[in-house]
């Protein structure tokens, strides 16, 4: 089964869907997710879905549910790269994704994790 | 001939602007010359008739575009209406002593000229509607726009009311500028929207949401008293953005979130 | 063009050949961008349903053409339990905010311009939805 490569680079997690996943694959890619943040303690998880060109409520659902997981961890999820479409679906559709941040681009999202980071450091 | 022009002048006089005079003669020596032939058969009641296929293809193309050139609906029929009147006094000269001949020919002829006087109406309907949809189009691509005022940052200023089909292209431009431009920081102004219903302000809530689904801060602003009024009486949430009074409150809002401070020059 | 296009679904990789057959198909009536992705994700909703609720059933995705208009017709139809309550099933959760469980079929009803279903418990479901370019 194909299975989607989650890289951590510095503190966080990165991984980017680049495949369809059909819900097996799906739900295999939650529990690694969950597995590696056990693993790893990183500090933020970034989920690159640029390539990702449509949505429906499972998927939705995977990723919301994915994030408050990760939060119940310690770990904020950035969802970043969302096409405009995706956003446009997801709207229409009435698909509220729970507990995940968004950021345009993988840059901004690792931006807004450092953020959040200094915050909970007490810096801000 | 030159009875007929008279008439249409005595009219269309008034648009003098529209048309002039060597090209209304034209336009009917033309139609005149199309519709003799056309009666030439003898057939005076069925249109549908080959004899009146290029009659009318002349008709319908005349009566649209005057209908664009914005010729009033009677400006336009009078064409073959004034036709009917000037050709009656014709007939009546020629046919002056067989009256029984006289009424079936002005009959027979009336109901042609009804028949084609209806042509020219309901293309002229259809021509305005074409020009009125074409400038729909055109004023809704006017009265969309977004605006980058400074890095990451969009204005969209809204005016007017937002159905739904404005609603649509409303978020898709906004999602493509955001893209586009790599901005992080929405503000959506309704200083000139005179009111809003829960539909349109769910709209506009729906485009904020997107635009956050990518990254981008969303600040309504440009709320008055009323507005303000109407959306707590209406039960509308707007608790997921940032919302401000003016426009300046929330371009001051969002230079603060990128660290912009903006300063007089010292002189 | 082939004007009708059927994919069985059996098995959880079908949903994802049925979206593509879909999709392939707004592309070359040459829907938008936009349009294409609610095809779709309406089909990936209808088409995963049927995974779900009834094991087996088919997708068929068709061409339309009435004179002047132009458009896609998709029928997700299938043998399971049916559904008791429709009115229930095509309510919208979302302004209960209970988050996307259930959103499946009024979402999809949304993202089209026409939708329609039949469902009759112990026999079977069929929707059939059509968005015009």
């Amino acid at each position: 089964m194909e299975r989607v490569p989650i890289l951590k680079m510095g503190d966080t997690l990165i991984l980017t869907i680049q495949v369809e996943l059909h819900d097996e694959t799906a739900l295999r890619l939650q529990e690694d997710i969950l597995e590696k943040i056990f693993e790893t303690k990183p500090q933020g998880l970034v989920i690159d879905v640029s390539a990702v060109g449509v949505v429906d409520s499972f998927f939705g659902r995977m990723l919301s549910d994915t994030a408050i997981m990760a939060r119940t961890m310690g770990v904020e999820t950035v969802l970043v790269g969302i096409q405009p479409e995706i956003a446009i679906i997801l709207q229409e559709m009435g698909l509220e994704l729970k507990g995940v941040h968004t950021a345009l681009n993988l840059e901004k999202g690792m931006a807004l994790l450092q953020g959040m980071g200094e915050v909970g450091n007490g810096e801000d | 001939m030159d009875a007929w022009i008279k008439a249409q002048a005595d009219v269309t006089a008034l648009k003098k602007g529209l048309i002039t005079e060597k090209q209304l003669r034209e336009e009917s020596a033309r139609f005149l010359r199309i519709l003799i032939k056309a009666v030439a058969g003898g057939n005076l009641e069925d249109i549908t008739a080959p004899e009146y296929g290029e009659a009318i293809k002349y008709l319908t193309g005349l009566s649209a575009s005057r209908a664009v050139q914005g010729f009033s609906p009677s400006e336009t029929a009078i064409f073959i209406f004034s036709l009917k009147n000037t050709v009656f006094r014709f007939l009546q000269d020629e046919f002056e002593d067989r009256p029984a001949e006289l009424n079936k020919v002005v009959i027979g002829f009336s109901m042609l000229m009804d028949k084609l006087g209806l042509i020219t109406f309901e293309t002229y309907v259809n021509g305005r509607e074409e020009f009125i949809r074409e400038q729909q189009r055109s004023l809704m691509e006017l009265s969309t726009p977004v605006i980058q005022v400074w890095d990451e940052i969009l204005i969209l200023p809204l005016i007017g009311t937002i159905d739904s089909a404005r609603a649509k292209q409303i978020m898709e431009n906004l999602l493509e500028s955001i893209v586009n431009t790599k901005s992080s920081i929405v503000i959506m102004d309704i200083t000139g929207v005179p009111a809003v219903d829960a539909e349109m302000a769910n709209r506009l809530l729906q485009s904020m949401q997107a635009a956050k689904l990518m990254g981008a801060e969303c600040v309504l602003t440009g709320i008055s008293p009323q507005i303000s009024k109407t959306l707590v009486h209406l039960g509308v949430d707007l608790s997921s953005v940032i919302t401000r009074a003016s426009l300046r409150d929330g371009l001051d809002l969002a230079f603060k979130k990128l660290k912009v401070k903006v300063t007089k020059m010292e002189v | 063009m082939e004007k009708i296009k059927e994919v069985g679904i059996n098995k959880s990789e079908d949903v994802i050949m049925a979206r593509q057959v879909a999709r392939e198909m707004a592309k070359e009536l040459d829907f938008g961008l936009a349009d294409q992705t609610r095809i779709t994700a309406a089909v990936s909703e209808l088409s995963r349903n049927i995974y779900h609720y009834a094991g087996t059933g088919r997708v068929v995705v068709k061409v339309l053409s009435e004179s002047a208009k132009k458009g896609m017709e998709i029928i997700a139809e299938d043998k399971g339990p049916g559904i008791p309550d429709i009115e229930m099933a095509m309510q919208d959760g979302y302004s209960t905010g209970k988050g996307p469980l259930g959103q499946g079929l009024p979402g999809s009803k949304r993202l089209m311009d026409e939708f329609e279903i039949k469902s009759e418990v112990g026999v079977g479901t069929t929707v059939t939805i059509r968005k015009w370019l």
